[in-house]
């Protein structure tokens, strides 16, 4: 095997100080002699230090105990949470589709007998003219047409 | 008896609040793992939570074949992939540099506080364009500090595959890095 082929697969385990000692001499013996392999061990480190010293999240001590306690307690009075906080990304992001659904049926329902309000379905069905979506949809829905 | 193994037999013998013993103990290296991940501070949280939650049904089921945090992590993992399997977005740098910048305090301390977010945010950005499973690999080993044979066993891969994973995922974050700031690295 290609001496450098050889080093770059143990490269990782080098940095992360978990190769063998063989493999450690044998690094460390081919980059002294090679500068590829020794600029891929230097910017491979580097990169290996900046995730270390990344910055890292803290919840408040116990804060997400507290939370899983609500969720439990919630589920086992069974209901279910609806505090935002205890909601899924994807629940947060749908809690406005019913509110939607709400305002477009009563819309709906307020403008389709105002337009079409003029006689009964059976007087519709005598005449012979076409029956419209909103027609149809005012026959299921109980309106006149 | 580890701590973990202490409090598993309590809350399996009924003792609800030996559960909060180990979520207070794991909390914050769960969430830096799943904030890893996918870069979202709020959706981490959820993640974590959820995660926690599942531990907490299936704790009856845990085996003891590997350790508790192994199985915890992998857990983790899991849940991690499924949610950006649904989502399939990146974290934007925007995204990033917004969370929870706290830049309150003297000129100086809000222009370093600015600094050190937007280096934060262009690694973070970076990690985010390493595929899911060298990225997962690379969080655990360097933001969790697991050994290889940790990873291995979390992950349900060979050590070797682990180490090559890892290597890659170095790579192309200095690949990432580089062509978005030559200066963070």
């Amino acid at each position: 095997m290609n001496a450098c082929v050889r080093a770059r697969k143990l490269l990782s385990r080098y940095i992360d100080k978990e190769a063998r000692d063989m493999d450690t001499a044998f690094i460390e013996a081919h980059v002294a002699g090679c500068p590829s392999c020794k600029k891929e061990l230097r910017e491979l480190s580097c990169v290996r230090e900046l995730l270390l010293r990344k910055e890292r999240r803290a919840l408040p001590e116990g804060e997400l105990a507290r939370r899983m306690l609500r969720q439990i307690l919630y589920e086992k009075s069974g209901r279910q949470d609806f505090s935002m906080v205890g909601m899924g990304y994807l629940a947060r992001r749908l809690i406005f589709l019913p509110a939607i659904a709400i305002v477009l049926s009563a819309a709906f329902l307020i403008l389709i007998p105002q337009q079409t309000n003029r006689y009964s379905w059976e007087e519709h069905v005598l005449s012979g003219a076409p029956t419209t979506t909103a027609m149809a949809l005012g026959l299921i829905l109980g309106t006149r047409v | 008896m580890t701590d973990d193994a202490f409090y598993i037999e309590r809350f399996l013998d009924g003792e609800e609040k030996a559960f909060e013993a180990i979520v207070r103990k794991y909390q914050n290296r769960v969430l830096n793992i799943v904030f890893s991940l996918i870069g979202k501070d709020r959706e981490s949280e959820d993640i974590a939570q959820e995660a926690f939650l599942k531990v907490y049904r299936s704790l009856k089921s845990f085996r003891r074949r590997c350790s508790f945090s192994t199985w915890l992590y992998r857990i983790v993992i899991n849940t991690a992939y499924d949610f950006l399997r649904k989502r399939k977005d990146v974290v934007t740098q925007d995204e990033a540099l917004g969370q929870s910048a706290d830049v309150s305090g003297g000129r100086e301390d809000v222009l370093s506080a600015l600094l050190i977010k937007e280096k934060e945010a262009l690694i973070q950005k970076a990690l985010g364009k390493v595929p899911l499973a060298y990225r997962a690999a690379v969080v655990l080993k360097d933001i969790e500090g697991l050994s290889y044979g940790e990873i291995s066993k979390v992950l349900g891969c060979r050590i070797g595959t682990v180490e090559s994973r890892i290597y890659r995922a170095r790579q192309l974050l200095r690949k990432e890095l580089m062509k978005s700031r030559g200066d963070v690295i």
